[in-house]
C-alpha cells in the first residue's frame, strides 16, 4: 500500500520491520515459556517435596556467562534496532529549507483550531490548502496553551507550544483531502480540534493561490 | 490480630490509633482496594462514552475530569499504596524485624495518604469540579487562566500531601531495611520483594520530591497567582522536564513490586532457586539507574536539541537490556522445577505474559522516528496498561493472592480464583490488545467522528473493558467468601517456608512477629529463632551480627501496663495529625470554619505528639541486634534524618534548576533580569546570611554540648539558635513586606516568582526548624539529653545545617548575580 | 576545647567566603561572567563546609557521604536536558511570529 506521503512511507516500512521485529522475538520468548510451563509441571500431590531454596543460601543458581551473552544479545539486537531509526528521524526532522519551491506556512494553534498563515500573508483558519509535490514546511506554535499538531495520514507530528516555535515539513505526494488534528489534551474542545488538509494539484493550487492573494 | 494485651481496647480505637506495621498494611490494602474500585468505575464510565462514535454520554468537560481522575488515582492512589500494603505486612517480617524502624511515622503515611485521598475525592465537589488536564497536567492548560476550577488547585494540593506521605514511608523503609535486618540477614539473601522495594525506595526517594518541586510551583501559580508556567521563560518546557524527570522513575516506581512478586512467586512455585538472583538483582539496578535518564522520550515532539532526543533514545532503548535479563531469567527458574499452578502462580505467569507483550511495544516507543506516529495515540495507552496493569497490578493481584492466607488466617476458593485468573486474562486483552490497532486515535479526546472507522475497534475495548471490571467483582466476591468461611490456613499454606520468613511464623503472625521473647537468625544452615540474650550474651559462631547499642527492648520504663489507653503501640497523634492537615486545607476552599478548626488540630496534634515523647510513653518495639550493612555507623534516627536531607536535595535540585532554566532563557527572550542590589537589598540579604550562619555555629557548639554532658552549652546553644533563626525569619519578613510596599508580588514577574517561591520554601523550612527547637529546648530544660542520648540534637544539627547550604545558594543567586 | 575552636574557624572561613563573594559580586562586578563564577564557585565551596561541619559529614559514615554524592548526581541530567532545550535547534535561524 503506498502511502500518501514520503514521510509515511519512511514510517511504515519502520513500523512493520518493528513490528515483524517484535512479533518474532515475542513468539519465540513465549514458545520457551510455554514449553517450559508445560515440560516441568508438577504432576504429583500439590506440595512435591523440598524445594531446593533455602532461607540463608548465598549460593547462586545459573551462570553469569548465560546472563552476559543475554545481555549482549539483547544489546545488539536494541541497539540495532533502534540506531536503525536514527535516518528516518533526520529524514523526517531535516528541513528542506534550501529548496526553492518550498511552501512555507506558519501554524498557529488555538484553542480550538488551526490557523494558516500564508507566505502573501494572508490566513485560512481550519483548512490548509497546499500543492502537491512540493514540501511544505510548517512553523508551529500556540497562541494559548500546549497543543500538537499533527496529519495522522502523513505521520507528520509536532507539539505547538506557546512561546517557541517548531519546525516541520511534509510532502503530499496525490491529491485528496486529510484531517490535521490536535494529539495533546488541550481543554473541552481537544476532540474537535480538526483542520482540512486539502493536497491540490500544482496547477488547481496556483490558480487558487493567485485568487486567494489578489482577494481584498 | 492484636496481641492479647490489646483486647479490652475499642477494636475502632485500635484501628485508628495503631502503629502496628501489619494493621497499617491492611489498612492501606484495604483503602487502595478502595481507590481501585473508585478509579475503575471512571475508567468504565470514559469507556461508554467512547464506545460508538459521536456519543454524547459524558460532557467534554466530565470526560476530562474522569480521564484525569483515572490517571492520578490509579497513579497515585492505587498502585504504589497497594504495593506499600505488602511492603508493611511482610518487609519487616521478611527481614527478620519486629515492626518498621518508626511506627508512628508509619501510621502517620498511611494517614496522610488517607488525607490526601480525602482531598482528591472532595476535589469533584469544589466549584468548577476537579482537575480536567489529563494526569500529566501540561502547562499551561494547568494553569488559572486555562482551567480556572478550584477543584484543580484541591487535586494539586492533595497530590503534595500524597507525596509528603510517600517521602515519610520513604524514609521508614530505607532505615526499616537498611538497619533492621535479623542477624545473618544479608541484603542479597532477602528475597526479591524486598530487594526490589529497597531499589523502589530508592527511586521514590529522589522522584518524588522532583514532582512536588514543580506541583508547589503549581500551586502558587494557582493560589498565589505566581507567574511560573504562564511566562514563557518557565511555561510548557519546564513542566514538562519536571514532571517527567519524576515521570519515568515513577512508572518504574509502579512496576516494580508486582515484578518482584512476580519472580518470588514463580520461584516458589516450581521449588527452584531463582535463575542467577545477582544478575536479576544487577539488572534492576541498572534499570533503577538508567530510569533517572530517560525521561526525554516522552518529549520527543517537543522540538528540543536533536542531539538530545538522540541520547534519550538511546538510554530508553538500553532499558530494554535489563528488563529483558530479567525476564528470561524468570523463565529460566522455573526449568527444572516442579511447577504448581495455584492461582497466585497463575497470576504472575499472566503478569509475566503480560509485561513481555508490555515490553515489546516499548521498543516502538522508543524510537523518535515512529513517535511521529506514536506520540499521543491509543498506542501508547496500550502500551502503559499492559505495562503497569498488566506487570504491575497483575502481579500485586498474585500477591494479594499470595499472601492472603498469611494475612487473614484463611484460605480462598482456588477454583473460583483459577476462573478469576481466565476472566482477568480474557478481559485484559480484550480491553487493551486492540488499543494497538488505534495507532492513529489521539488519545483522551471525548468523541471521534464514525468517518474515522474507530468505533468497531472501540466497541471491543469497552466490552474488554466490562470484562475485566466483572472480574474484580468476582475478585472481591472471593475475598469476602475467604473471610467468612473459608478453611483456616496453616502457617504455611504454599510450602514456602524455605523461601522466606513470613511462611515461619503463624497466620496471622502475632503482634511482634516471632516467637515470645526471640529473634529469627540466618545462618548457613538456615532459619533459626533464638533467644534475645542469647544473640547479646556473645558473638553467636556463624552469625556475623554486629550488635549495636543495647536498647532495653520494650519495657517501659516505670513498668507501666502495656494495655493504657496510650498504651506502647497505640497513639493517636499520626492520625489527628493527618487529618488536622486534611480539614485545614479543604477549609480554604469549603469554609474558614472548617481551615480554623483544622488549624487548631493541627498545632494540638503536635503538641500531643510533641508531649508524648517528652513523657515517654510511646516505646518502639525494634532492637538493631542484626545486618546493617552499609550504614553500620549510623544511628536510626541520625540516618532517617540523613535520607531526608537526601530527600530535600532531590526537591531543591530541581528547584535550582528550574532558576537556572528561566535566567538563561530569560537571555534569550529579553527579560531584563533585576541587576544586584536593584531589588534585593544586599546588605539585608548578607545579614540573614551572616545570621543563618552564626545559628550554624550556635547549634554546632549546642551539639557539642550534649556530646559532653555540659547542659548549660547544650541550652544556651539551642535558645541561640532559636533567636537567630527567629531573627532570620524577621529581617525576611521585613524584606517581603518593603517588596509587597514597592509593588513587587508574587505575580509581578517571573523573577519575582521565583524569589519569593523559593526563599518562601526556604523561610519554611526554618519556621518548621524553629518549631521542632522548641521541643528541643524543653526537652534539654527538663534534662532529656545525656551524653549517651542526644540522636535529637544530633538530628536537628544535620536539619539545620541543610537549611543553611540551602541559603549559601540561594542568597547569590538572588542577591549577587 | 579543641573542638569548638575548630568550628569556631569553620565559621570564621564561612564568613570570609562571605566577604570575598559580595566583594565579587558589588566591586569587581567588571570582571563579568568570571564574577558569577566565582560567586557560585565559593557558594559551593560554602555548601560544602556546611556538609562537612555543619552537617557533621565529616564524622559520618563513607555511605553516608556516598548517598549524598550519589543525591547531587541525580540533578546532573536534568541540568543537561535544560541546558539542551533553551536553544532552539540549530536550523531556526530567526524567530518569528505566529
Amino acid at each position: 500500500m503506498a502511502a500518501p506521503a514520503p514521510s509515511a512511507d519512511i514510517w511504515h516500512s519502520l513500523f512493520n520491520f518493528y513490528l515483524t521485529s517484535a512479533i518474532t522475538i515475542s513468539a519465540v520468548v513465549f514458545a520457551i515459556m510455554i514449553y517450559v510451563l508445560i515440560r516441568y509441571r508438577s504432576r504429583g500431590e500439590a506440595n512435591p517435596g523440598d524445594p531446593e531454596y533455602r532461607i540463608g543460601d548465598l549460593s547462586q543458581r545459573g551462570s553469569v556467562k548465560v546472563a552476559i551473552a543475554l545481555t549482549i544479545i539483547l544489546g545488539v539486537l536494541f541497539l540495532g534496532l533502534t540506531t536503525s531509526t536514527f535516518s528516518a528521524m533526520e529524514f523526517m526532522e531535516e528541513i528542506p529549507e534550501d529548496n526553492p519551491d518550498a511552501l512555507h506556512i506558519k501554524v498557529l494553534a488555538f484553542q480550538w483550531g488551526w490557523r494558516f498563515t500564508y507566505p502573501n500573508g494572508k490566513t485560512l483558519t481550519g483548512e490548509l490548502r497546499v500543492p502537491a509535490g512540493v514540501p511544505v514546511i510548517l512553523e508551529i506554535t500556540s497562541q494559548d496553551v500546549f497543543h500538537t499538531f499533527s496529519i495522522p495520514a502523513f505521520k507528520v507530528k509536532k507539539d505547538a507550544i506557546p512561546g517557541r516555535i517548531n519546525y516541520a515539513w511534509f510532502e503530499g505526494k496525490y491529491a485528496g483531502e486529510y484531517t490535521i488534528r490536535c494529539y495533546e489534551l488541550c481543554g473541552v474542545g481537544h476532540a474537535e480540534m480538526l483542520a482540512r488538509l486539502l493536497v491540490m494539484e500544482p496547477e488547481q493550487f496556483e490558480k487558487w493561490y493567485e485568487e486567494f492573494s489578489s482577494k481584498g | 490480630m492484636e496481641g492479647k494485651e490489646q483486647t479490652r481496647v475499642n477494636p475502632l480505637i485500635v484501628w485508628l490509633f495503631t502503629t502496628n506495621h501489619k494493621n497499617v498494611g491492611i489498612l492501606y490494602l484495604v483503602t487502595s482496594l478502595y481507590f481501585l474500585v473508585v478509579a475503575g468505575i471512571l475508567a468504565l464510565t470514559f469507556r461508554i462514552q467512547l464506545t460508538v462514535p459521536e456519543n454524547n454520554f459524558l460532557t467534554a468537560s466530565a470526560y476530562n475530569q474522569a480521564v484525569t481522575a483515572h490517571g492520578l488515582f490509579m497513579l497515585l492512589w492505587v498502585v504504589t499504596p497497594l504495593a506499600s500494603a505488602f511492603a508493611n505486612y511482610v518487609i519487616p517480617i521478611q527481614i527478620g524485624a519486629k515492626d518498621m524502624a518508626f511506627p508512628r511515622l508509619n501510621a502517620l503515611s498511611y494517614w496522610l495518604y488517607l488525607a490526601s485521598g480525602i482531598m482528591a475525592l472532595s476535589s469533584f465537589f469544589a466549584p468548577g469540579g476537579t482537575a480536567d488536564w489529563g494526569w500529566t497536567t501540561y502547562a499551561p492548560l494547568n494553569t488559572l487562566q486555562y482551567s480556572p476550577q478550584a477543584g484543580g488547585s484541591l487535586m494539586g494540593l492533595a497530590i503534595i500531601i500524597l507525596l509528603s506521605s510517600s517521602i515519610v514511608a520513604t524514609i521508614n523503609f530505607m532505615v526499616t531495611i537498611f538497619r533492621l535486618r535479623a542477624p545473618g540477614m544479608k541484603l542479597m539473601l532477602l528475597p526479591l520483594f524486598s530487594i526490589f522495594w529497597l531499589v523502589t525506595i530508592f527511586l521514590m526517594l529522589w522522584a518524588f520530591p522532583a514532582f512536588l518541586a514543580p506541583l508547589i510551583l503549581l500551586v502558587a501559580d494557582r493560589v498565589l497567582g505566581t507567574v511560573f508556567f504562564t511566562s514563557p521563560e518557565g511555561g510548557a518546557l519546564l513542566w514538562d522536564h519536571l514532571l517527567w524527570f519524576f515521570g519515568h522513575p515513577e512508572v518504574y516506581i509502579l512496576l516494580l513490586p508486582g515484578l518482584a512478586i512476580t519472580g518470588d512467586i514463580l520461584a516458589v512455585f516450581s521449588g527452584r532457586k531463582l535463575y542467577a538472583k545477582k544478575v536479576i538483582v544487577g539488572a534492576l539496578i541498572v534499570a533503577a539507574i538508567l530510569s533517572y535518564i530517560v525521561w526525554v522520550h516522552h518529549m520527543f515532539m517537543t522540538g528540543i536539541h536533536p542531539g538530545l532526543r538522540e541520547a534519550f533514545n538511546i538510554t530508553t532503548e538500553l532499558i530494554s537490556i535489563p528488563f529483558g535479563v530479567i525476564t528470561i531469567s524468570y523463565i529460566l527458574t522455573l526449568v527444572g522445577g516442579k511447577i504448581r499452578f495455584t492461582t497466585p502462580m497463575l497470576f504472575a505467569i499472566g503478569a509475566l505474559a503480560l509485561f513481555i507483550i508490555g515490553g515489546a511495544s516499548g521498543v516502538f516507543n522508543s524510537s523518535v522516528a515512529l513517535n511521529f506516529g506514536m506520540r499521543g495515540t491509543f498506542w501508547v495507552v496500550g502500551h502503559f496498561h499492559y505495562t503497569i496493569v498488566g506487570g504491575g497490578i497483575t502481579g500485586l493481584i498474585a500477591g494479594l493472592y499470595y499472601w492472603w492466607p498469611k494475612m487473614t488466617g484463611r484460605m480462598f476458593n482456588e477454583k473460583l480464583g483459577k476462573l478469576h485468573f481466565i476472566i482477568y486474562m480474557i478481559g485484559f486483552n480484550l480491553l487493551y490488545f486492540p488499543m494497538h490497532a488505534l495507532y492513529d486515535m489521539p488519545r483522551r479526546i471525548y468523541v471521534y467522528e464514525a468517518a474515522t472507522g474507530w468505533g468497531p475497534i472501540n466497541m471491543l475495548i469497552t466490552m474488554g473493558g466490562f470484562l475485566f471490571g466483572a472480574s474484580f467483582i468476582l475478585f472481591f466476591w472471593i475475598l469476602l467468601d475467604s473471610l467468612r468461611r473459608g478453611p483456616v490456613a496453616s502457617d504455611d499454606p504454599w510450602n514456602a517456608k524455605n523461601y522466606s520468613i513470613e511462611w515461619n511464623v503463624p497466620s496471622p503472625p502475632p503482634e511482634f512477629n516471632f516467637p515470645e521473647g526471640k529473634v529469627p537468625v540466618i545462618t548457613a544452615q538456615g532459619l533459626e529463632f533464638r533467644s534475645i540474650n542469647e544473640i547479646v550474651g556473645g558473638p553467636v559462631s556463624g552469625i556475623s551480627a554486629r550488635i549495636g547499642p543495647s536498647k532495653a527492648p520494650n519495657i517501659p520504663a516505670n513498668g507501666g501496663t502495656p494495655m493504657e489507653h496510650h498504651g506502647p503501640h497505640l497513639s493517636p497523634w499520626p492520625f489527628v495529625l493527618s487529618m488536622g492537615v486534611a480539614m485545614t486545607l479543604l477549609g480554604l476552599f469549603f469554609g474558614p470554619g472548617l481551615l480554623i478548626l483544622g488549624l487548631a488540630v493541627f498545632i494540638g496534634s503536635l503538641v500531643g505528639w510533641g508531649w508524648e515523647d517528652l513523657k515517654e510513653r510511646f516505646h518502639v518495639a525494634i532492637e538493631a541486634l542484626g545486618e546493617k550493612w552499609p550504614f553500620d555507623k549510623v544511628e536510626n534516627h541520625t540516618f532517617a534524618m540523613w535520607v531526608f536531607v537526601f530527600g530535600e536535595i532531590g526537591l531543591f535540585g530541581p528547584l535550582f534548576m528550574a532558576y537556572f532554566f528561566v535566567r538563561a532563557n530569560a537571555s534569550l527572550t529579553g527579560f531584563a533580569w533585576p541587576l544586584p542590589g536593584q531589588i534585593h537589598d544586599i546588605t539585608l540579604g548578607a545579614l540573614n546570611t551572616i545570621l543563618l550562619f552564626t545559628s550554624g555555629l550556635t547549634m554546632s557548639l549546642a551539639l557539642i554540648g550534649a556530646k559532653r554532658g555540659e547542659e548549660d552549652l547544650l541550652r544556651a546553644g539551642l535558645v541561640a539558635t532559636f533567636i537567630l533563626g527567629a531573627v532570620f525569619l524577621a529581617v525576611k519578613g521585613f524584606e517581603w513586606s518593603e517588596l509587597f510596599a514597592e509593588g513587587i508580588t508574587f505575580g509581578s514577574d517571573i523573577s519575582a516568582s521565583l524569589y519569593y517561591v523559593l526563599t518562601g520554601i526556604h523561610g519554611a523550612h526554618v519556621l518548621a526548624g524553629l518549631i521542632a527547637l522548641i521541643y528541643l529546648i524543653i526537652k534539654a530544660y527538663k534534662g532529656g539529653f545525656s551524653p549517651h542520648r542526644h540522636v535529637g540534637v544530633e538530628a536537628f544539627a544535620i536539619y539545620w545545617g541543610m537549611v543553611d547550604a540551602v541559603w549559601m545558594f540561594l542568597f547569590p543567586l538572588f542577591y549577587l548575580i | 576545647m579543641d573542638e569548638v575552636w575548630k568550628y569556631v574557624m569553620v565559621y570564621a572561613t564561612l564568613m570570609a567566603a562571605l566577604v570575598i563573594e559580595v566583594a565579587l559580586a558589588v566591586n569587581w562586578r567588571t570582571l563579568g561572567p568570571l564574577s558569577t563564577a566565582g560567586v557560585l564557585a565559593i557558594a559551593s565551596l560554602q555548601a560544602v563546609f556546611g556538609f562537612l561541619y555543619y552537617m557533621h559529614g565529616i564524622y559520618g559514615s563513607r555511605s553516608i557521604t556516598l548517598m549524598m554524592i550519589l543525591s547531587l548526581a541525580v540533578i546532573i541530567p536534568l541540568f543537561i536536558a535544560f541546558l539542551f532545550s533553551i536553544e532552539f535547534p540549530p536550523h531556526i535561524t530567526q524567530i518569528t511570529e505566529g
